[in-house]
């Protein structure tokens, strides 16, 4: 009797590789997904603590009575040349008709950056009265956005004396 | 034969699905690096610009034109808490915002060895206000930007 010995890989072996790598590849791309809305996350609210930001110090600027709320659900971020912190963005010349307004003409990039995250801000002021001259406005600055499905806030405070 | 001619043609389309795979990865992984440290250079710029802009004592350029509307330059001259004539400029050959100090007499402007960040796009100061004491700062490293204002606390 003879018997022949068989080399090579059967298709049962293939496919079980298959599986095995596949069961492998699954987790280091959720991992890199998982990178990926980490760092989106951070990018996220590093702008949020400047928008905050921008707001606080223009409010600092602003006459004692020209400080008001914003209520909610808040206003968009750009889009609005009107809008008193976010509304003329720059000015490389020498007069008003030249102001670049945070908007899709002049600034396309930042603009779609706002536009995907939906970012909005909102201002909540109080006023605590001491005496007749002495008033104190608590200013709540909230930033909000939308990843994917998910809200995201960001509030300060500051405090402005009249 | 038919299980070898299966076999090697399963191993070329899981050949070229995981070699797409680690290509798309590859580029994704990328991009976020590119991402985080757009955003690293951003908030570096803003930090240290911030820091020394709160405490200086006046704007001396940009300042807001002569029709009241806001002015923009991707420079900016200020006189810092010691009374220094400090200069932020971006230089669009190394993409990095530079810092001198402007003397008082008759020298060259002394540029600061290490640049205030790096890997930044554009930059653009705005005078903000008729009392000069508001600066707008707007930073865009790569895809990451930054809206930053900053009002001069020392009177």
């Amino acid at each position: 009797m003879i018997r022949t010995k068989s080399y090579g890989t059967t298709l049962v072996e293939i496919v079980i590789a298959i599986a095995i790598g596949l069961a492998a590849i699954v987790p280091i791309s959720t991992m890199f997904s998982q990178s990926n809305r980490q760092v989106t996350k951070s990018q996220n609210f590093s702008f949020a603590a400047a928008l905050g930001r921008r707001i606080s110090q223009h409010t600092s600027q602003m006459p004692f009575s020209e400080i008001a709320n914003v209520p909610l659900p808040g206003a968009a971020i750009g889009g609005t040349k009107t809008d008193r912190y976010f509304g003329a963005l720059l000015n490389p010349g020498t007069d008003k008709s030249q102001i670049k307004y945070l908007d899709e003409t002049d600034m396309p990039g930042l603009c779609s950056f706002l536009k995907k995250y939906n970012f909005k801000y909102s201002v909540s002021v109080s006023s605590v009265t001491f005496a007749s001259d002495d008033t104190v406005k608590s200013v709540a600055i909230y930033i909000m956005w939308k990843e994917g499905a998910k809200d995201f806030i960001y509030q300060t405070h500051v405090f402005i004396s009249s | 034969m038919v299980e070898l001619t299966i076999s090697i043609g399963l191993l070329a389309i899981l050949g070229g699905m995981v070699t797409h795979w680690f290509s798309m990865q590859r580029k994704y992984q990328a991009r976020i690096t590119q991402s985080s440290e757009g955003q690293q250079n951003v908030l570096m710029a803003n930090w240290k610009m911030s820091n020394e802009l709160r405490m200086s004592r006046s704007i001396l350029y940009p300042r807001p034109n002569s029709d009241k509307s806001i002015k923009s330059d991707s420079i900016i001259y200020f006189k810092n808490s010691c009374g220094e004539i400090i200069c932020y400029y971006h230089d669009k050959n190394t993409l990095e915002i530079k810092r001198c100090v402007i003397p008082n007499g008759v020298a060259a402007p002394a540029v600061d060895k290490k640049p205030i960040a790096q890997g930044i796009n554009e930059v653009f100061f705005t005078a903000v206000g008729v009392e000069n004491r508001l600066v707008d700062i707007y930073v865009r490293s790569l895809e990451s930007y930054g809206l930053e204002s900053v009002y001069l606390i020392n009177d």
